[in-house]
């Protein structure tokens, strides 16, 4: 039988960095100063974690698995905010949410906000400095994002789920 | 791993499970931004007026197939017609809801 001690005082590092990053990541998204949800996730993440070493470092209980842990926690934490900002579902959920009452399809489809869609994601490319917009033309100039779309294709391809393109 | 405690082991395998709940629909989702690099990779000079490309993206999103597959996982019911939530709908709708207003979206969702 697995024996739980009391849970120490030694976990406040560990918690509270959680909880900052979520707070940082949060506060960035409603800034607006980086359009990408993954960013502003990416940039809270990092540095929660930095902030879980340098604290725990200094209290001297650093320990990997509490690292790795807090690292997994995020991942769940990023999901719950993909799906809160971009999941389709989720908006037409949310709208029938708003007008209990309840809403013709063309409504619906309204909600989803597909107009914006194109554009928005187009300014994503542009402040990760993936494409050039000039003269009402999109290039693609660097490769980052393709290395890691071609990556997730073929991720997809083993599952067995539809590829991107 | 010297020093972890069960808590620890619980705490890890709790994190462990949840990141690889959360992964599959990572990978199944259809990313826009992904789907739009690949069309800018296939295109001839790497290239394409603004406009085509938020039409490609646009033509791979069906709004009328987006919310027919909300109504076939149980999300929304049709009465008539209107769409409305049931149960396990609402309970999403409320909590994202919620979640949208603490983001600072109020509704104005990209």
């Amino acid at each position: 039988m697995v024996k739980f001690p009391d849970m120490q005082a030694d976990w406040i590092p560990l918690f509270a960095s959680f909880a900052t990053g979520v707070i940082l990541t949060v506060f960035l998204f409603r800034q607006r100063w980086v359009e990408s949800l993954y960013a502003c996730w990416a940039l809270g993440g990092g540095i929660s974690l930095v902030l879980y070493v340098v604290w725990s470092t200094q209290a001297g209980d650093f320990l990997w698995i509490r690292l790795v842990s807090l690292a997994l926690l995020l991942v769940p934490f990023f999901h719950l905010l993909n799906m809160a900002v971009t999941a389709r579902r989720v908006r037409i959920c949310v709208a029938l949410a708003r007008y209990p009452q309840g809403l013709t399809e063309a409504k619906l489809i309204a909600a989803l906000r597909l107009e914006s869609m194109g554009a928005h994601r187009i300014r994503i490319l542009q402040q990760f400095g993936q494409v050039r917009v000039a003269g009402g033309k999109v290039s693609l100039i660097r490769n980052e994002f393709l290395w890691i779309a071609r990556c997730f294709n073929r991720i997809k391809k083993t599952m067995g789920i539809p590829e991107f393109l | 791993m010297t020093g972890a405690s069960s808590w620890d082991w619980a705490l890890f395998a709790f994190s462990l499970l949840a990141a690889l709940v959360a992964t599959y629909p990572a990978v199944e989702n259809r990313s826009p931004v992904f789907v739009a690099v690949f069309l800018l990779s296939r295109a001839k000079r790497r290239s394409l007026p603004a406009q085509t490309l938020v039409q490609e993206l646009k033509k791979r999103i069906q709004g009328h197939q987006i919310v027919r597959f909300t109504a076939q996982g149980g999300y929304i019911w049709k009465n008539g017609n209107r769409y409305l939530s049931t149960g396990k709908g609402r309970w999403i709708g409320v909590i994202f809801s919620h979640l949208q207003d603490i983001l600072g979206l109020h509704g104005k969702i990209s």
